[in-house]
């Protein structure tokens, strides 16, 4: 045997498990060469070693402790999270769509020509005239509510209720006016809470 | 014995909690052993087998009853190890490291053979410590290494011989030769 090749004789034999000194022909080189005799013998040194510092004992934890803690509640990662993230991502979007289309249905806001939808009208303003005798200034002005009429030098028809509120400061109509339009607001702000609380949000306080 | 681990792993999956304990009891110096030869200290290999049998346990269902029952188990500790070797990288070192020795001639007075070669084995690279000591300490067939460690029969058998001649040259370079192989 050549030196080159001995090193891989010597994997032969232990990947057999077989103890070197079984190997005639390892044998018969380990005699004539000194240097492949320290290789030989490094490698039982390491078998050898490795026997030696086999970890004695058994672990100290019981086995019941293993099973119990295999029953624990296991950490899910987002992998085995993935099919319930979708069930309620579409469960969201459904009862999302379905709100919207309540809202809709339910509380349409009033058109042009006003005759659409369930709203709460504010009864007709009553035209209210002056009386006769007007104080001179100065005495107490009872505040009264004028429409607007297309008569020169009345006000103009305001387009908006901002724009009314703004070109008559503090009459009594154009309140009303407004108010009318809260029964508007109400449902949908309503719808909205609703629908919010049904994902229990905002009802923390209502919790134990 | 197969059929016995089998008849275990069923009754387990079943539910029953005499099994699991009794399948733990089996193996759980096997896993052990791999742990302590990977991580090379016993608290984290204590640490690591209780978490790789409890994954296993948890993971039965799993476990293709036609394989051996210990290389799949044995890949689960072996890779529960990998990661706990890869954490401890990512810690920074201590700033002093132990390379100052003692003389190898006092260790080998003291028959210290097996802690020059658990040192050796702790400076190899993780596959060639897993493949090596799962063939020479856990009696694993190169097969069966090679469906532990996911890789080829031929790859391990490298790594296998590589970790052999690494070991070797550790003890002839630190002089431990002489004197242990008398006692070979």
């Amino acid at each position: 045997m050549r030196c080159e090749d001995f090193e891989s004789r010597l994997n032969e034999v232990l990947d057999n498990r077989s103890p070197l000194s079984s190997a005639p022909d390892v044998e018969d080189h380990v005699r004539q060469c000194g240097e492949c005799r320290e290789l030989a013998r490094s490698y039982e040194a390491v078998l050898l070693g490795l026997r030696q510092g086999t970890p004695q004992g058994e672990p100290s934890w019981p086995s019941r402790q293993i099973v119990r803690q295999s029953r624990g509640p296991r950490v899910l990662r987002f992998t085995d999270r993935r099919p319930a993230v979708f069930a309620l991502a579409i469960a969201a979007s459904l009862l999302l769509v379905l709100g919207l289309s309540w809202t809709a249905t339910h509380h349409e806001r009033p058109n042009a020509t006003g005759g659409a939808g369930k709203l709460v009208h504010n009864p007709p303003l009553k035209h209210v005239t002056p009386p006769p005798n007007t104080p001179a200034a100065g005495a107490h002005q009872p505040t009264v509510a004028r429409l607007p009429s297309t008569d020169a030098g009345s006000i103009p028809p305001p387009s908006n209720v901002d724009g009314l509120m703004l070109s008559l400061p503090g009459t009594d109509w154009a309140q009303d006016l407004a108010d009318g339009l809260q029964p508007v607001t109400q449902p949908t702000v309503g719808a909205i809470s609703g629908f919010l609380n049904l994902w229990g949000v905002g009802d923390e306080g209502h919790r134990s | 014995l197969p059929d016995e681990v089998c008849e275990l792993v069923r009754r387990s999956l079943a539910g029953e909690e005499s099994a699991m304990t009794e399948l733990v009891d089996r193996f759980r110096g096997q896993v052990f052993g791999l742990c302590y030869r990977m991580l090379g200290h016993r608290q984290d290999a204590e640490d690591v087998a209780q978490e790789s049998l409890a994954r296993a346990l948890r993971s039965l269902a799993t476990w293709d009853s036609h394989r051996e029952f210990r290389p799949w188990l044995l890949a689960i500790a072996g890779n529960r190890c990998r990661s706990m070797l890869e954490a401890r990288r990512r810690l920074p070192k201590p700033s002093c490291e132990v390379e100052d020795l003692p003389d190898a001639r006092s260790l080998r007075a003291e028959g210290h053979l097996a802690e020059e070669v658990a040192l050796a084995l702790s400076r190899l690279r993780d596959e060639y410590r897993q493949a090596f000591v799962l063939f020479h300490e856990q009696e694993l067939t190169y097969a069966e290494i090679a469906e532990v460690l996911e890789c080829p029969v031929g790859t391990v058998k490298t790594w296998v011989h590589r970790a052999r001649h690494e070991l070797a040259n550790h003890l002839r370079r630190r002089g431990i030769v002489g004197e242990s192989s008398d006692a070979v």
